[in-house]
């Protein structure tokens, strides 16, 4: 009976895992005036983008993130560096520029359905983050 | 039976003579006796096992079980051959969960109701819990956008130095 017990517990540990792991997508978007389309990379967020008061979505940078995340550091295009610590229901996302710390927030990540932390200034434009649980 | 004289009785018979009365020896008396008493003479045969339901009584009870299970399985004939004729009509449906159209398909055969697009589990749209922006800005815009299923946070005015 105990032991029952214990495999119905490290099973229900096992998928309270699983229901948190995840891959997290990140991709770095330059946003600008000038005509280009929305870059075919970023097709599957092209409704979202297109509501955007902007013309052009040029695909920077990728990368790929694995949830939980123990402080993932990564670097991309244009001196940006993302941090990322925790779960999909409890993520801490640190946005740095060149050094300089831009944004600190904390969010929960539905798988499927993208966040966007955008506003970034450029010469141009402005550079936009998607986030997206797969 | 204690308080009877036995050993007074034996010696009544023995004198009075066995041809009068119609005893057994007293020896052979006292050894079938204590044969007797010490269960070396037990060959009785053993009583027949008390056969509490009988088999007879089994299989009444089985059939009346069958019989009783059968009438309440069986449903009872409508009266009204027409009614038993008409579709199944579908007279009211709420859909609780997210779903796009509904379609229902009538024919002789039957009805078919289909749910399109049903979302049995809807997370709901991403939340930011908390957040900060170092940079100088004039203003954060936080959007969720439930056509696109996407969450905008936006900072207006920020100024890199």
């Amino acid at each position: 009976m105990r032991r029952t017990i214990k495999l119905m517990a490290l099973a229900l540990v096992f998928g309270a895992c699983l229901a948190n792991a995840g891959i997290m997508s990140v991709r770095l978007v330059h946003a600008t005036d000038a005509e280009g389309g929305i870059d075919p990379g970023l097709s599957d967020i092209a409704a979202i983008l297109s509501s955007l008061r902007f013309e052009s979505f040029s695909l920077l940078d990728s990368d790929t993130v694995q949830l939980p995340a123990e402080d993932a550091r990564i670097r991309m295009a244009q001196g940006y560096t993302l941090t990322c610590a925790g779960t999909q229901d409890d993520l801490a996302i640190e946005m740095n520029h060149n050094g300089q710390v831009l944004l600190k927030t904390t969010a929960t990540l539905r798988r499927g359905k993208p966040l966007i932390l955008g506003g970034f200034p450029t010469r141009e434009g402005k550079i936009v983050l998607v986030l997206k649980v797969e | 039976m204690k308080t009877m004289p036995w050993r007074k009785i034996e010696e009544t018979l023995r004198k009075a003579g066995s041809d009068d009365v119609p005893v057994r020896d007293s020896a052979a008396f006292w050894e079938a006796f204590k044969a007797r008493a010490e269960g070396e003479t037990r060959n009785e045969a053993a009583p027949a096992p008390v056969a509490l339901f009988p088999a007879w009584l089994k299989a009444a009870a089985c059939f009346a079980v069958i019989v009783t299970g059968a009438a309440l399985l069986i449903p009872t004939p409508s009266n009204n051959s027409i009614v038993d004729a008409e579709l199944s009509e579908i007279t009211a449906i709420e859909v609780a969960a997210a779903h796009g159209e509904i379609t229902i398909d009538e024919s002789v055969e039957g009805t078919i109701v289909w749910i399109h697009g049903l979302e049995l589990e809807d997370v709901g749209p991403n939340q930011i819990k908390a957040f900060d922006v170092a940079a100088d800005h004039s203003a954060v815009t936080i959007m969720n956008d439930e056509s696109t299923n996407s969450t905008i946070l936006w900072i207006h005015g920020m100024e890199l130095k």
